[in-house]
């Protein structure tokens, strides 16, 4: 490959005008056998999507999953540096994954759908905290229209989620992932199990929910990146190349490596 | 009609005459499958009828109302003490067997180091294959001597539940791995506690696998005599209550089939014996619809 050479050390991130709601700092992450994540240091502001992007096996996953402590879930994968929520390191002591999580949503890749009904399926987050009935009743409501879904299945709540179809089944997470009120939403690859329809709905979802959340989104595809995300960031064997406003990332990156993954050259 | 649909004779050969060889030979594997496993099928399933047919031929005839609703008295008398005595040993023994079996299959499959599970596991298995008639002199020594009870619907229940539990356990142990792991984390991500998961999601999952080795546990306890001969003890008249010895209905066929066949107690055998049978299919019948039930809420689940 013929390029510069990757850039050492934190890459200075654009400035923006608000604190960021969730940063790294020297973030290393490394399985028994090799470093996955090496010195990735990012910062993701409020209410904004940034994206995430890179070759297969570059880490994107390994990444956001850094971000609510997902790592932790019988991944075997050691976690240094920080990860700062809103200033505070939530890797420090003293502080609860469950709470982490609450905050920082998640959705997968193929939606994860739980057993019962529609209903229940958004209510979740609420339940486990006890929620009372009224407030529940309004929340699912207000997510499933967040989420779009409202429209389609209001009526039909009872439902088990499970026979939903697959675009609407990510909705339907999506409106779960919103429901426990989080800041912060993170998407791996949310629509790459979907259809173009289907992903067309999530991707318009994207608009309305950076109104209101920081969400940070990985995904192979580089026309989604630069339709939904303010910032792009570029990760090439877990090392962060680059991290710039979208259309600069794709109309003249500064780094070759960047410039050979956006125009196609590999990856 | 026209040219285009005119066959060409080579076709006809490649294709029709392939075909005819091919089928042929399908046929021929066809047959050899559906009447080759068809004989093993019926051999599974004729001794089931012929026992039925066999029972009932002594058992219906002399069947009345009486026989259900009577004690057994001198050489006649009807099966009563001994269906409720069957009833309470069974329903006793499945609700320990069922909450020990389950909390042991979660423990195994959620919280135990795998060198435990293994253990556990292997254990769970020794425990299936330890013969019913060793347990029931175990059963015996502790229950019936040790605590001072004598014999007792209690000492024979506890008795029945730990010959029934290795099944509810093996199958609860299944049921809670094969969990979709994507659910766990979905709910982890959620922010749930490990409680929270496994009572919300992972339980409602697993218990149509739960309730096939409930139903198998119920059917092997419910035909099992020599677990409760030393530890039920025996008596005509109803249990009083769980510190009272009962009869039960395996016990009346043991004790009863072997008497002249000309009187009443012969019969009574073979009735004990069929009320079983209905009681076993009953149950088999009611909890299958129940786990069908669950089964239905997890379409779509595992694919
Ligand atoms: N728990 C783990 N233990 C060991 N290695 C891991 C683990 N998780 C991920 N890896 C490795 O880390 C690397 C990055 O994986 P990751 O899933 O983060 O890539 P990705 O960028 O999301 O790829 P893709 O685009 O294909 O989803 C891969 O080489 C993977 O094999
Ligand atoms: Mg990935």
């Amino acid at each position: 490959m013929n390029g510069s050479p990757i850039a050492s050390g934190a890459p200075a991130s654009p400035p923006s005008p608000e604190p960021p709601v969730v940063a790294t700092e020297h973030l290393v992450v490394r399985s028994r056998e090799r470093v996955i994540l090496n010195d990735v240091s990012l910062a993701f502001p409020d209410r904004d999507v940034t994206a995430i992007i890179g070759p297969s096996g570059c880490g994107k996953t390994t990444f956001i999953r850094t971000l609510n402590r997902m790592t932790e879930i019988g991944s075997g994968l050691m976690v240094r540096g920080r990860v700062l929520y809103r200033g505070q390191d939530i890797y420090a002591r003293g502080v609860n994954p469950v709470i982490v999580r609450q905050r920082i949503g998640m959705v997968f890749q193929r939606p994860v759908v739980f057993p019962m009904s529609i209903f229940e399926n958004v209510a979740f987050g609420l339940r486990i905290n006890r929620v009372d009935e009224a407030t529940v009743e309004r929340t699912v409501e207000s997510c499933l229209r967040r989420a779009g879904l409202w429209t389609e299945i209001g009526d039909d709540l009872d439902r088990s989620g499970l026979t939903l179809s697959g675009g609407q089944q990510q909705r339907l997470c999506i409106a779960r992932a919103l429901a426990v009120e989080p800041r912060v939403l993170l998407m791996d690859e949310p629509t790459a199990s979907l259809d173009p329809v289907a992903a067309q709905k999530v991707e318009s979802l994207l608009f309305e929910l950076r109104q209101n959340y920081a969400v940070i989104i990985v995904t192979h595809n580089l026309q989604q990146a630069a339709r939904v995300a303010t910032r792009t960031a570029f990760l090439y064997e877990g090392r962060m190349i680059e991290f710039d406003e979208t259309k600069r990332l794709f109309e003249s990156p500064r780094e070759k490596l960047t410039e050979n993954y956006v125009t196609g050259r590999f990856g | 009609m026209t040219a285009a649909l005119a066959t060409d004779a080579a076709a006809v050969d490649d294709l029709v005459r392939a075909s005819a060889g091919h089928m042929r030979r399908r046929l021929l594997l066809d047959r050899v499958a559906r009447y080759g496993l068809l004989l093993p099928f019926v051999v599974v399933f004729f001794p089931l009828i012929d026992l039925l047919y066999w029972i009932s031929e002594t058992a219906l005839p002399t069947f009345t109302w009486a026989t259900l609703t009577q004690d057994q008295i001198g050489n006649g008398g009807g099966l009563h003490a001994m269906i409720i005595g069957t009833a309470v040993l069974i329903a006793l023994a499945t609700t320990i067997a069922t909450l020990i079996g389950i909390a042991a299959g979660l423990y195994t499959a959620e919280y135990a180091p795998p060198a435990i599970a293994r253990l556990g596991r292997t254990a769970g298995n020794v425990l299936a294959g330890v013969p019913a008639i060793v347990l029931g002199f175990w059963g015996y020594f502790l229950l019936v001597i040790y605590t001072g009870w004598g014999y007792t619907v209690l000492g024979g229940a506890l008795t029945l539940s730990i010959l029934m539990v290795p099944f509810i356990y093996r199958t609860s142990d299944l049921a809670f791995s094969a969990v979709p792991a994507s659910q766990r984390e979905a709910a982890l991500a959620m922010g749930a506690r490990r409680y929270q998961f496994l009572g919300r999601i992972a339980l409602p999952i697993a218990i149509p696998g739960i309730l096939t080795g409930v139903i198998l546990a119920m059917a092997i306890g419910l035909g099992e005599t020599a677990p409760l001969i030393y530890t039920a003890g025996w008596a005509n008249v109803p249990l009083t209550g769980l510190f009272s010895p009962t009869s039960y209905l395996t016990g009346a066929i043991w004790l009863f089939y072997s008497q002249p066949p000309d009187i009443g107690l012969y019969a009574l055998a073979f009735q004990a014996a069929f009320v079983l049978i209905v009681m076993v299919v009953a149950i088999n019948v009611t909890l299958q619809a129940v786990a069908e039930h669950y089964r239905r809420r997890l379409r779509g689940l595992f694919s």
